[in-house]
């Protein structure tokens, strides 16, 4: 049994064993989830201009799940297995990210795992443990929280088509919502300031906030429309803390070293994404959510072109 | 069991920001966990409800979950003898029933229930609030019943 099949198990099996059904989430209440994803990211986006010379495709199977341990006090607990393909869409061929073309690259780097090579590669991307306790409870809701995510696997991260950046982070924010109580629209938001792993000691920590409003048409059907922000503070960006070209004519001589190696997890990554969704309870044990979703603003990092998910839940109840 | 009801409503998961970077690959993150909508009564009260019809029944399920105290009669015999209790913040019945309700209803407000909004129209200068059947839902008679406790309160 290798470390893959040992993290799926245990993690099925700390969430199957939660409480007992039902609806509210009061101590021993909670969910599973499994939930598909789709992601095409298109354009990347630097300090000078946009640039369409390759897209990937990503697919994700995550699994997630909470309980309500204590009154007030709730675990999260996701990891995602993620396949990613990088698209070359430019009409001179390649991909500056190849480790093992002299052309694109002339130093040996640490890693020399090709991924960019048009087809599908995965693996178990960052698991994410977090641990909020609800503060308010009432039309306002207001719960902190505190996590970390970490990567499962040595995945490799200069590529394209990279699952991940191979970092840690600590999320440090608060869920909070609004519900009036004879009313069926809501708001709802999440603001995090998250710590991340320095890379050759750059700051690449990021503000994280997700705004959603939504409206009940049902008691057990909704739908919401909502905006996600990423917003890395420092961090590096392109052409200028890699080059004084803006053209990038001095590649690949002046990208023969570390910091270029590193690039994909020292940019300074900021994008806005716009979306809607729904929510459906067949009945007080499952459920169903979609959403779709895509990018309208991206500096130092690749464009949502597309992106949509299908989730399926199991609700435990309490005491 | 009521506190576990209330405004958890919209469990937002959202604790969590997956990202797939590769030179830079925008965040992906999904606005999701909203749960069943369950009203809940900020001041609970105690409500009688009088009916014999099965909305009547679940009217007063609806209340009883919402966090309300309630009790349920389906004769005149026994809501006579409830009235007379005067435990009661509210009670609803029809309109029907109001010279019954009203004659002994001490200290009680009454919700009366017509069947169509002309009715409401005929009666509804008598009456703080009036409910129409068939279009009234929960949410309207938890709001009439919180207005009237905060009233008294």
């Amino acid at each position: 049994m290798n470390n893959r099949t040992v993290l799926v198990l245990l993690g099925w099996l700390i969430v199957s064993l939660l409480g007992n059904p039902a609806l509210a989430q009061e101590k021993g209440a909670g969910s599973i989830n499994v939930e598909y994803q789709y992601i095409n990211n298109d354009l990347f986006v630097d300090d000078v201009g946009e640039y369409d010379y390759w897209s990937t495709d990503t697919k994700i199977l995550l699994f997630s799940g909470n309980y309500t341990f204590a009154d007030k006090w709730t675990v999260f607990v996701a990891l995602p297995y993620i396949e990613k393909r990088f698209v070359d869409e430019s009409d001179w061929g390649g991909d500056p990210h190849n480790p093992n073309d002299a052309w694109w690259i002339d130093f040996v780097p640490p890693d020399t795992r090709f991924v960019d090579d048009g087809s599908y590669h995965g693996g178990f991307q960052d698991m994410s443990v977090s641990v909020s306790y609800q503060a308010l409870d009432g039309p306002l809701t207001l719960s902190p929280y505190v996590g970390y995510g970490f990567p499962v696997e040595d995945y490799p991260f200069y590529a394209k088509a990279a699952i991940g950046a191979n970092l840690w982070t600590i999320p440090v924010g608060a869920n909070f919502s609004y519900i009036p109580y004879f009313d069926d629209w809501y708001v709802s938001g999440n603001v995090a300031y998250v710590f991340s792993e320095k890379p050759l000691g750059v700051n690449v920590d990021f503000w994280s906030v997700h705004l959603s409003a939504g409206y009940w048409f049902k008691p057990n059907f909704s739908v919401n429309a909502f905006a996600g922000l990423r917003y890395v503070i420092d961090g590096y960006e392109m052409p200028w803390d890699f080059t004084d070209d803006p053209t990038y004519s001095d590649y690949p001589d002046a990208y023969d070293n570390e910091v270029w190696y590193n690039h994909d997890r020292l940019l300074a990554n900021r994008s806005l994404n716009l979306g809607a969704g729904f929510n459906y309870y067949f009945n007080e044990k499952y459920s169903v959510s979609g959403s779709y979703y895509k990018g309208v603003w991206a500096r130092q990092s690749s464009e949502i072109g597309k992106a949509f998910t299908l989730g399926f839940a199991r609700h435990f109840g309490g005491e | 069991m009521q506190s576990s009801l209330r405004f958890l409503i919209v469990a937002v998961a959202v604790l969590f920001s997956l990202d797939a970077i590769a030179c830079g690959d925008s965040m992906y993150r999904v606005g999701k966990g909203v749960s069943y909508r369950v009203y809940t009564a900020p001041l609970p009260g105690s409500v009688l409800v009088y009916g014999q019809s099965e909305g009547a029944r679940l009217l007063a399920e609806a209340l009883a979950q919402s966090g309300h105290g309630v009790r349920y009669v389906q004769n005149e015999a026994e809501l006579e003898s409830e009235l007379s209790s005067g435990s009661y913040d509210v009670v609803i019945a029809s309109y029907s029933e109001h010279d019954t309700v009203e004659a002994s209803s001490a200290g009680a407000t009454y919700l009366p229930v017509v069947d169509t909004n002309d009715q409401a129209k005929m009666v509804e200068e008598d009456y703080e609030k009036v409910m129409v059947a068939n279009r009234d839902e929960i949410k309207h008679y938890l709001k009439a019943i919180h207005a009237t406790l905060k009233k008294k309160s």
